[in-house]
């Protein structure tokens, strides 16, 4: 597994090559997050590529605006299982084109001393969407950066599409193909024409996380945006803060079970003053060593409990063995339905 | 016993009113937006509470700066929004907003347009470190060269700072030419988090102080940049065909004299001593070359247009 974290280059490269002096040949799409709100996002996309001689490149920039609400990208029998495989995405609802240029750029002989002529066509310049509509409708400008320490259990395959954060994908194969290109083809295959790969940034806004990719050859350079929509964000997060081992009340082959038993468990839980800090979760157990998901009943804060010795204690308060188990198969906090947890 | 309990009223009463509000407090919080060669362009939202839990004031401009333009120097301020933002005292999950103003001119394909550069690179955690940030003038230094001059800052950019001790570099980044620092202030009251540009000349410099190697060889030392820079350009234009030598001048200081002069060196010194070719390049050139240290090395020197 090799994780490659590099700095964003597009914007500079893009610029660069304007300066350069050099024939531009090689096609670049950039997408950059703009804004969000609790329910959408926008993204500024560049397209740049050369035109006839390679002396010209047409650049075009939209506005591309998501909604976060989860859209199933492709079908899992079990929710548990489209959250762990990011098998849900955000949907595209507007595109609109803000800029359509044409650079024409020819080299200059003193290239130590005066920067290149550039001669610049507008085709298109959009005149209807403002600043303030824009910033009006996306207030939230700045992502927060994940710690690298944080980061670091991001997983990416030179031999695979996936991006992993611990159990759970946070990129397809599928959601790579929808916005990279390769719908039709195996992976080897998409591998190739996409070219090196890193990720770029990973980043979050109130309630999804949004990573950033870029995937280059010599012919083409794509930096794309993937929003992690809330769902699958409050999973990231529920991993993100998981211990490295749990006290378990049971493992259980149906989730119902399993529910039925954390709620009993919790009020018990509930009503005893010494541990109001702890509660119950469910958690979906990818066991590799029987090729199939169970659901593991266990209590949170286990570490505390440990540390304090209240383990026997608690075992007797709530009537029931408590097993020390490792979480990492664990791959997603299951949620109680709606009208199930008695609230 | 009644005089008490009117008293008691009054106490109440005009007590009443400090311990349900808070002090005045103001936040003023700058993002860029884009940049071109000469240029950019920063978002600058200012919220106040009024002295109220309940009611903010919050404004959105639009500044564009010149790059190479001193920090005091004004922007052209666009304003963008003026709104007051509303919670409900009854129940402050509910919110409202009202808008007074909203510029109808800026749009973002005029943006994109004049400053096509929309995003910075972000200088790697350990690249930040090299940086010298002080605390309580802001004066920010990279080896020899200076960012920022000592309280050039206060004053002039920070509003509510007169003093030092508050000052926290938040973030170095880059675009194709400047240096960006992102400086914040804060105290109970006040919070700014404020762009700082590092002009093209200081950013090149330090770029070229970064990649220094400890050893260069050296074909002279000039008490002028003139004088080594017409040298520059005569052993440039007589070089034969087959070697034009990377020759550049740097301004040396000297600790033990506390002058300075310009050594004209060769720029891939480190690459030729390696390979052993110090000799060929000196017959090449027809100069003697002298190894000196790069220790004293301050400003790398631009050779300007004919």
């Amino acid at each position: 597994m090799k994780m490659n974290y590099i700095l964003i280059l597009a914007g500079l490269l893009g610029a660069g090559a304007l300066e350069a002096g050099s024939p531009i040949r090689r096609t670049t799409v950039e997408e950059q997050f703009f804004g969000s709100n609790p329910s959408g996002y926008a993204i500024l996309r560049s397209e740049t590529e050369p035109d006839g001689d390679g002396n010209t490149t047409r650049s075009k920039t939209w506005l591309d605006e998501y909604t976060k609400t989860p859209v199933v990208l492709y079908n899992h029998p079990k929710e548990e299982g489209r959250i762990r495989n990011g098998a849900y995405t955000s949907k595209l609802v507007s595109s609109t084109l803000l800029l359509d240029i044409s650079y024409d750029q020819r080299s200059n002989d003193n290239v130590d001393s005066l920067p290149p002529h550039t001669a610049k066509t507008v085709h298109k310049q959009e005149a209807e969407t403002t600043m303030s509509s824009v910033l009006l409708r996306y207030p939230t400008r700045s992502l927060t950066p994940w710690s690298p320490e944080r980061a670091r259990d991001l997983r990416s395959d030179d031999g695979s599409l996936f991006i992993l954060y611990k159990c759970q994908t946070l990129v397809s194969g599928q959601a790579i193909r929808a916005r990279m290109g390769g719908m039709n083809t195996g992976d080897a295959e998409v591998l190739q024409a996409l070219g090196r790969r890193t990720i770029d940034n990973i980043a979050e806004d109130g309630n999804c996380v949004f990573l950033t990719i870029t995937a280059a050859t010599d012919q083409r350079k794509q930096t794309r945006v993937f929003c992690m929509v809330p769902m699958l964000t409050d999973n990231l997060h529920a991993l993100s803060s998981m211990d490295p081992l749990y006290l378990s009340a049971g493992r259980f082959d149906a989730k119902d079970e399993a529910l039925r038993n954390a709620r009993s468990l919790s009020e018990k839980i509930a009503n005893i003053p010494e541990f109001s800090g702890s509660g119950i979760q469910v958690w979906a157990d990818d066991s590799t060593a029987y090729s199939r998901t169970f659901y593991c009943v266990v209590v949170n804060h286990t570490m505390d409990i440990i540390r304090q010795q209240r383990v026997s204690m608690l075992e007797r308060l709530l009537e029931t063995p408590l097993l020390l188990v490792p979480s990492d198969s664990f791959s997603v906090l299951i949620k109680e339905p709606p009208g199930q947890d008695g609230k | 016993m009644n005089i008490i309990l009117q008293l008691a009223c009054i106490v109440c009463l005009a007590s009443a009113p400090v311990q349900a509000t808070p002090d005045r407090a103001t936040t003023i919080h700058e993002t860029f937006l884009g940049s071109n060669a000469t240029g950019y362009a920063i978002l600058r939202k200012e919220n106040d509470n009024l002295g109220s839990y309940y009611k903010e004031h919050r404004t959105t401009w639009l500044d564009e700066y010149q790059k190479d333009a001193e920090i005091a120097t004004k922007p052209r301020s666009t304003q963008l929004l003026d709104q007051t933002y509303f919670t409900d005292p009854e129940d402050t999950t509910h919110s409202s907003t009202t808008e007074h103003s909203k510029d109808t001119k800026t749009t973002l394909g005029d943006i994109i347009d004049r400053y096509q550069q929309l995003e910075l690179i972000p200088w790697p955690l350990e690249q930040t470190k090299e940086l010298h940030f002080d605390k309580n003038t802001g004066s920010t230094e990279y080896k020899s060269q200076c960012l920022v001059a000592a309280k050039a800052l206060l004053g002039a950019k920070f509003r509510h700072v007169d003093s030092g001790g508050a000052l926290e570099l938040l973030a170095v980044a880059e675009d194709s030419n400047c240096i960006f620092l992102t400086i914040a202030t804060s105290n109970d009251e006040e919070r700014e988090v404020r762009m700082i540009c590092i002009p093209a000349a200081i950013t090149r410099n330090i770029h070229a102080l970064r990649t220094l190697e400890p050893l260069y060889l050296s074909a002279g030392s000039f008490d002028s940049e003139k004088e080594a820079l017409a040298l520059v350009r005569k052993l440039q234009a007589t070089a034969g065909n087959s070697y034009r030598p990377s020759l550049v001048v740097w301004s040396v200081f000297h600790s033990d004299t506390g002058k300075t002069d310009y050594a004209i060196v060769l720029a891939n010194s480190a690459e030729l001593i390696k390979r052993n070719e110090f000799g060929t390049k000196q017959d090449l050139l027809g100069m003697h070359l002298v190894p000196i240290t790069s220790e004293g090395f301050r400003t790398l020197v631009i050779n300007p247009p004919h």
